[in-house]
């Protein structure tokens, strides 16, 4: 029983992308990241990701809202309330194949870098604005199990001992 | 005169009321689960869905599901069941997605999580709406499911431990009497050539 849950943990450190930040803001954050994406395709219907970031700060202030560049789509992050400090995203997708495989570039925006990406219009100005970070998220994709059932292959052993046994016993009685 | 006066007044009134009354917006929050079946010990996905309807932002958004799934009957794996998103910007489709993962089996129900809201950031009334529910679900004991989906690898290994006796042993009885009837053959063939 393959267990689903992976939990994947990537430090990611130095995406020191806002230097010239405000004393207010968070400086040099860094990024905790633990995915979890469906696995077992025969128990869902659909798959589903998500990302858990832990931001840790310099200057001990988390950032207030964050946004999230998942597969195309800006969404804000939720945030815990028992555990502040800690930012989920997640997607769904309607099938298993939907949901890309590999690892997937997530980047996250606060208030200011994504204000920066609202007042963007063209798409060089999109690509121009920084995030806040970068982060990755992995998908090995959802397994359906055994390509045969272990049916087949008792079938096909026990088949050939069958034969083997068969060919011999005819040999002698000719 | 007058009275052209009034209906454009009332006109006037008419269209600010029903700006304001437009100018609302609400959350739709839906709840769903992934599973095909609901296994104990086994992944249960939930997925929320909060859809921002109307044309402004919604602040300080609260979802709270908590009682939905007690800590004594469901382990939570990923996620939190108590999210909370500083605004949610008009026309906005947000997913939230938690892993959880039955203790028991059998029937249990699942009612529908509690969101509150403000509908802007001055308006200071709470705004509290209700997520769809899943309902009564039936939670599948683990032996159930690994009769229908297991790869049964350890039971086909037992069975061929239980089976081999039935086959080696007559095997080998046939094997040392082939043995034996060979080496005769050979001598009777050695002693042939040498006469």
């Amino acid at each position: 029983m393959g267990r689903n849950i992976s939990m994947i943990s990537i430090v990611l450190i130095g995406f020191v992308l806002f230097a010239f930040a405000k004393g207010e803001n968070c400086e040099s954050p860094q990024f905790q990241v633990s995915s979890y994406s469906t696995k077992d395709a025969r128990l869902t219907a659909e798959s589903a990701a998500q990302l858990e970031i832990t931001i840790k700060c310099k200057s001990g202030k988390q950032p207030n809202t964050l946004y999230a560049d998942m597969y195309g789509q800006v969404v804000p992050c939720a945030q815990s309330i028992s555990s502040p400090g800690k930012y989920y995203v997640s997607v769904a997708a309607a099938t298993h194949k939907q949901l890309a495989k590999g690892s997937t570039v997530v980047k996250l925006y606060d208030d200011e870098s994504y204000s920066a990406l609202r007042k963007a219009r063209t798409e060089d100005a999109v690509k121009a604005a920084k995030p806040f970070g970068v982060v990755e998220i992995n998908h090995p994709g959802a397994s359906y199990g055994p390509w045969l059932p272990s049916e087949f292959f008792a079938v096909i052993i026990f088949g050939l001992i069958w034969w083997a046994a068969y060919r011999e016993r005819s040999k002698i009685l000719t | 005169m007058f009275f052209k006066i009034s209906l454009t007044f009332i006109a006037l009134i008419s269209i600010v009321f029903s700006q304001t009354d437009d100018e609302e917006s609400f959350l739709f929050v839906t709840k769903q689960t992934f599973n095909r079946f609901i296994v104990e010990n086994k992944e249960l996905t939930i997925k929320y869905g909060l859809y921002n309807s109307g044309p402004t932002t919604v602040f300080n958004v609260n979802l709270n599901d908590m009682h939905s799934f007690p800590a004594d009957k469901f382990e939570l794996l990923v996620g939190t069941l108590n999210p909370k998103w500083e605004r949610i910007h008009a026309g906005v489709n947000l997913t939230h997605v938690v892993v959880l993962k039955p203790k028991q089996s059998g029937l249990s129900n699942i009612t529908y999580a509690i969101v509150t809201y403000q509908k802007s950031e001055k308006n200071t009334d709470v705004q509290r709406t209700y997520s769809s529910e899943i309902g009564d679900i039936y939670i599948m004991t683990s032996r159930e499911y690994d009769r229908r989906f297991s790869s049964h690898i350890i039971d086909w290994i037992l069975f061929t431990a239980m089976a081999s006796p039935c086959i080696i042993f007559p095997f080998f009885l046939w094997f040392n009497s082939k043995n034996k009837y060979e080496l005769l053959l050979t001598k009777d063939k050695l002693i042939r050539k040498v006469q």
